[in-house]
């Protein structure tokens, strides 16, 4: 262990006015002293220090590379810093393993979720310990009913038996929490939780945590999402750059304060661009689809118009039927009846590269698995909606037309030859959208655009859609982030169970929304 | 998260006034072959000191036109891990073509003969192809039972014996040369540059890669991953097609179906050793080039050592399979040093 003892913790903090309010919470559990991290000559962490208390809920905020999961990964003794030191309990600790952070306290729960698909949830909530065993060998009712006690602290109820791949993003999770708990950490670390979750698994999870924090653990979370930030935590620090700008207490704190903090400047203020639907130029169709119903049964009679120039927004829960719709729209995923049709001509669409040539692109969801060829190069990326009969590539040709993409997206220092593996998720959205603009579409559809992406980046990927909506362009935006929709649509489509039940004009509410994609869904 | 992926941090302190298309230029510059060639050269360098006359023109001819056939093999295998698969059959493909070339030889001479190898293997590799795309089976497992069905094709076809042409215009093409340069290398070398060609300055080239890389993102792109696939697959029959000709003349104007088995996995470790990654999406030709004529400057110079025996070949084949992943591990861990800009991805799904 090679831990020595320091001085005793009431000398060694400094107390700002700003962090009195932590004084309600109970003692000092870990304490992270002047961390410093590098990668090559990158600072990924410069002289943080940050102390978590029992029973307090502890927010991480900052933009991605902030070096959030950096100081996650070094508390968790997944890196080892630099300089500085790791106090548990005021004992400092060296050479810390994932291992050994475990046995002293402390746990994390990672953004991807290291669960084995395969293998049942009792079987991953009491993976890599050895309690339900004899000489090596498991049994199995003891593990059951250990699993069964851990699954019902975290409030999930589940055949145990099942292998987890059966189960919900939100259930595996909940998997994985039980799992840590298990090793009964004092500090929790969540890395993103609610990332991948729908807002009543949200809520599940808020509860859960607040819970847990009332029952004397510390808890600290990453999040991109403001709302749940304030709502959840205690404290908030705030990295930015691998620099630790302020550690405070949650009251009184608000979105913009946050954001300014974390960005460093202040954002420009939104304003939200209006539209008359009565305006004849957007009275025109440009993409009409009746009672489409898809193979694989998402997909169950939905109908749905845009209009020319309109950013129409798709909201719902997850399983709703959005992503499948969007790719049966672009002809990803196979339909077995109904109509669509661009700009009153009815289009058919067996495939993406038919629907490209129609004039429809498609951001999907999931940059790394359908958006990007993330081992290839920008310039290879961007240019991989090349169509029609050129044989040779042209590289200054290409380079000439790309630079020019790159500057209208805010790209302007991204290295064309650099491979989209090196690329930030904001950045990668881009390329992904320059990819798809450069072809002009006239009907846009984005799946979860700014799904993992900074608050900067966002911001800057609504300029560029309203942008294109004003230049005529008609775009869909699928998203699971109310307040997004909220902010870029002109109208917004409610999916539920596969069809379209609802479109609000702007100015609608997240509960009118809200109500309308969660009622009748027992039924 | 751990360290999955470098993430560009864009710094102003950093910025440097090169063009955005240079600044990651020399990065790429660093080919995935480097290993290979690095102990090729090293290998060459150790036979010619011990043997004067390694590098003389017929030596180096020689082994050559002893690689030729694997070599046109694995242009083909190497487009096809390429775009993700691989075409385990090859080396039938190949024996068949021959046999059934070889038969049309006899009946309507050399030229349809030569026609007859080229049109098998296209027609073979274009099945191959057309299996895996439409049907989507497994290329592995396509190609594997290709592999064993051809081979017993070709060998019902001459009633499993050897066929013999009693024209000898294979043969003498074989060893025929242009100055100092057979034709066999003049040939290799022209498929070389064909398919290099194709692979990094054509749309389509960049679309084989696309369809490896992450095939969902290319039929997402409007890339057509069924046309290209069996396309990459038909080219790979092709190519053995053309091998098909060369093994004619190489075993002296006779066609024995037994006569390459085996080849497949030397041609791809080969493929492999040249900095083709199994999972597709990255390589090129030239690396399999380089490590086929390695493999068999290696044969030859074992050979004048007095070194016969083919194990010690297959032992040093798969140590240096293993030196080759090595290298390419630690040619990551500098690169990724290099990277002036890692970070942790902080918020990739």
């Amino acid at each position: 262990m090679g831990g020595h003892l320091v001085g005793s913790r009431g000398v060694t903090e400094q107390v700002s006015p700003s962090m009195l309010g932590e004084a309600e919470h109970g003692p000092l559990i870990v304490e992270a002293r002047s961390i410093s991290k590098f990668f090559g000559p990158v600072t990924a962490l410069n002289d943080v220090s940050v102390s978590f208390r029992a029973g307090e809920i502890h927010a991480l905020v900052g933009e991605n590379g902030s070096g959030k999961s950096t100081f996650f990964n070094c508390l968790s003794g997944m890196l080892r810093p630099d300089s500085g030191e790791i106090l548990i309990d005021g004992i400092a600790e060296h050479h810390v393993s994932v291992r050994h952070a475990r046995m002293r306290g402390v746990a994390i729960v990672s953004q991807e979720l290291s669960l084995i698909p395969e293998l049942s949830v009792a079987e991953n909530v009491l993976l890599g310990s050895r309690v339900a065993s004899r000489n090596g060998v498991l049994r199995w009712p003891d593990l059951v009913s250990r699993a069964i006690r851990a699954l019902d602290y975290v409030g999930l109820d589940v055949n145990v038996s099942l292998p987890v791949r059966d189960l919900s993003v939100s259930q595996q999770q909940l998997v994985e929490i039980a799992r840590v708990l298990s090793f009964r950490p004092r500090l929790l670390l969540l890395d993103e939780p609610t990332a991948s979750l729908e807002s009543d698994d949200v809520r599940t999870l808020i509860k859960l945590v607040q819970q847990l924090a009332s029952e004397g653990l510390a808890v600290a979370f990453t999040s991109h999402r403001t709302a749940e930030i304030l709502e959840l935590a205690h404290t908030i620090t705030i990295l930015r750059d691998g620099v630790h700008i302020e550690t405070s207490a949650a009251k009184g704190i608000d979105e913009e304060w946050m954001v300014s903090r974390m960005v460093g400047r202040e954002l420009a203020k939104i304003h939200p661009r209006s539209i008359s639907l009565n305006d004849e130029s957007h009275q025109k169709s440009a993409l009409r689809i009746t009672n489409v119903f898809t193979k694989d049964g998402f997909v169950k009679g939905a109908s749905l118009e845009v209009h020319r120039g309109e950013i129409l927004g798709m909201a719902g829960l997850m399983g709703a039927g959005r992503t499948e719709l969007l790719e049966s729209i672009f002809g990803f995923n196979p339909q077995s009846s109904g109509v669509i049709e661009m700009a009153d001509v009815a289009l058919q669409a067996p495939s993406p590269r038919e629907a490209m040539r129609a004039g429809l692109a498609l951001v999907p969801d999931s940059r790394r698995e359908k958006g990007a060829v993330i081992g290839m190069t920008v310039l290879e990326n961007m240019f991989m909606t090349k169509r029609g009969l050129k044989f040779w590539r042209s590289r200054r040709r290409e380079s000439e037309e790309a630079l020019a993409w790159m500057a209208r997206l805010g790209l302007p220092r991204t290295p064309l030859h650099a491979p989209m593996s090196s690329l930030s998720g904001g950045q990668q959205q881009k390329v992904i959208l320059a990819k798809w603009l450069r072809r002009r579409p006239r009907v846009l559809l984005l799946d979860e655009p700014t799904r993992g992406i900074d608050v900067a980046a966002k911001a800057e990927i609504y300029s560029i859609l309203e942008a294109c909506a004003d230049e005529g362009m008609s775009i869909i935006v699928a998203s699971s982030e109310l307040p997004e929709l909220l902010r870029l649509c002109d109208r917004i489509a409610v999916m539920r169970a596969g069809r379209i039940v609802g479109v609000f004009d702007r100015g609608a509410t997240e509960e009118q929304i809200m109500s309308v994609a969660i009622s009748e869904r027992k039924s | 998260m751990t360290i999955t992926e470098h993430e560009v941090v864009e710094s102003g302190a950093r910025d440097t006034v090169l063009s955005p298309a240079d600044r990651w230029g020399h990065l790429r510059k660093v080919p995935k072959f480097a290993a290979v060639l690095v102990v090729f050269v090293a290998a060459v360098v150790t036979f010619r000191v011990k043997f004067s006359g390694f590098l003389d023109e017929t030596n180096v001819n020689s082994i050559l036109s002893s690689a030729s056939i694997d070599f046109l093999l694995g242009m083909g295998m190497t487009l096809t891990i390429i775009s993700g698969g691989i075409d385990l059959s090859v080396s039938s493909t190949a024996v068949l073509a021959a046999v059934c070339g070889g038969e049309m030889t006899v009946h309507f001479g050399v030229v349809v003969g030569i026609f007859a190898c080229l049109v098998v293997g296209l027609v073979v590799g274009t099945v191959n192809g057309l299996l895996i795309a439409r049907l989507r089976l497994n290329a592995f497992i396509v190609t594997l039972a290709g592999l064993v069905a051809y081979e017993g094709l070709a060998r019902l076809i001459l009633n499993d014996s050897t066929l013999v042409l009693t024209t000898t215009t294979f043969g003498s093409f074989f060893y025929a040369q242009l100055g100092p340069f057979t034709y066999i290398s003049l040939l290799m070398l022209a498929v070389l540059v064909v398919l290099s060609l194709v692979l990094h300055k054509t749309y389509f080239g960049r679309d084989i890669y696309a369809v490896g890389g992450n095939s969902h993102a290319a039929r997402l792109s409007g890339i057509a991953v069924e046309r290209v696939t069996v396309a990459v697959y038909a080219i790979s029959g092709l190519c053995a097609g053309i091998a098909s000709v060369l093994l004619i003349g190489f075993n002296s104007n006779s066609v024995d179906p037994t006569a390459l088995g085996g080849d497949e996995l030397t041609v791809a470790a080969a493929v492999l050793l040249g900095g083709t990654a199994l999972v597709g999406g990255s390589g090129g030709p030239f690396g399999t080039a380089i490590a086929i004529i390695f493999f068999f400057t290696i044969d030859k110079g074992l050979n004048l050592i007095g070194i016969t025996a083919t194990y010690w070949q297959l032992i040093i084949t798969g140590v240096l399979l293993l030196f080759a992943v090595l290298i390419d591990r630690a040619q990551m861990l500098i690169h990724r040093r290099r990277l002036t800009t890692l970070s942790i991805s902080e918020s990739e799904k």
